[in-house]
């Protein structure tokens, strides 16, 4: 079980000239997604290293962007089981996978996620503002990212099931 | 008056509220801010449920058209939303006069423990107007005997 640490790197919030993701946008999410995904599923567990290959198989994402004092943006990823698994936690129904709810659903849970980050970074000084959610759903397929961006991935397992958390943010041109 | 523009969120919403016993509602829906005010009769609403994040006119937008209503802005509005932050959640209350913050993912218990009181208010305020007027105290009889009309009518 993974513990959120009280100690915050804010400083330097401002990610130009850097090529790894700010350390308090890495925190945050970490800390964000443990908590509000505990309170949907249960205990949810950090990994360091990829449990599956996430480019592969159905998946549905849902992608959300920030403006503020750091500009990224922030994608959900949820392979096929964990998608049906997480929507039945979340809503209190099963929901297929194909089915219209599904995307509903998976876009709820992004803002959910979003929406406590947004409340953890303003707890540290970091101003932000989120985007309404997108999805995209699938089979074999992975967002194509610029060369301008640094991205980060985040790994996760609750109920024996994994997630992604991918971290997008400008490189300094 | 639930407003999401999540399906599936607006049928928890419901769903959560029916469980947490708190009224017994007969729900309206819409799925964005200017739905619901084309929908919205203050005459048949008691209160609303609005999310803050929907596409168009938002929850914070919506809740300031109701409260620009004379006849409408005594309306309980719950803000049901996933922005979690103190700074945004006391912008909702300083900007859009909301009668309390909900945050997504919710339970049965806090929604009982959130929306409850504003409930129990809403009926005191509907008992205090139902009550009859206390009664006023009987106006004195006409003095009998040596006035104007006694003396005319003889």
């Amino acid at each position: 079980m993974y513990t959120t640490t009280q100690t915050v790197n804010t400083a330097p919030i401002h990610p130009f000239g850097q090529e790894i993701v700010p350390t308090v946008l890495t925190e945050q999410t970490v800390k964000a997604a443990v908590d509000s995904f505990t309170k949907i599923c249960g205990a949810v567990e950090v990994i360091d290293d990829d449990p599956t290959d996430f480019a592969h198989g159905k998946k549905i994402d849902g992608i959300i962007s920030f403006v503020g004092d750091i500009t990224w943006s922030l994608i959900l990823v949820l392979p096929f089981r964990s998608a049906e698994m997480m929507a039945q936690k979340f809503a209190g129904f099963e929901i297929p996978f194909d089915s219209e709810d599904m995307g509903d659903v998976v876009g709820e849970l992004t803002n959910v996620l979003a929406g406590v980050l947004c409340g953890g970074l303003e707890s540290v000084g970091v101003h932000s503002q989120m985007s309404l959610p997108t999805v995209t759903s699938g089979s074999d397929f992975e967002q194509l990212m610029s060369e301008n961006l640094i991205t980060q991935r985040l790994f996760f397992m609750t109920n024996d099931h994994h997630f992604m958390v991918k971290l997008v943010v400008a490189r300094h041109k | 008056m639930v407003i999401d523009d999540s399906r599936v969120m607006r049928n928890m919403v419901m769903q959560t509220l029916q469980q947490a016993e708190v009224a017994n509602f007969v729900f309206d829906e819409a799925g964005s801010g200017s739905e619901a005010i084309g929908k919205f009769d203050a005459d048949k609403t008691d209160i609303i449920f609005v999310d803050w994040n929907m596409p168009g006119m938002n929850g914070i937008e919506f809740a300031r058209e109701i409260r620009a209503m004379k006849w409408a802005n005594h309306i309980p509005i719950v803000m049901i939303t996933s922005e979690s932050g103190q700074e945004k959640q006391q912008n909702a209350y300083d900007k859009a006069r909301i009668t309390c913050y909900v945050t997504k993912p919710f339970t049965v218990d806090e929604i009982r423990e959130k929306v409850g009181p504003v409930i129990e208010d809403l009926q005191k305020k509907r008992d205090r107007t139902a009550a009859p007027a206390p009664a006023k105290a009987a106006p004195p009889p006409p003095k009998q005997g040596g006035g104007f009309f006694s003396k005319l009518l003889g």
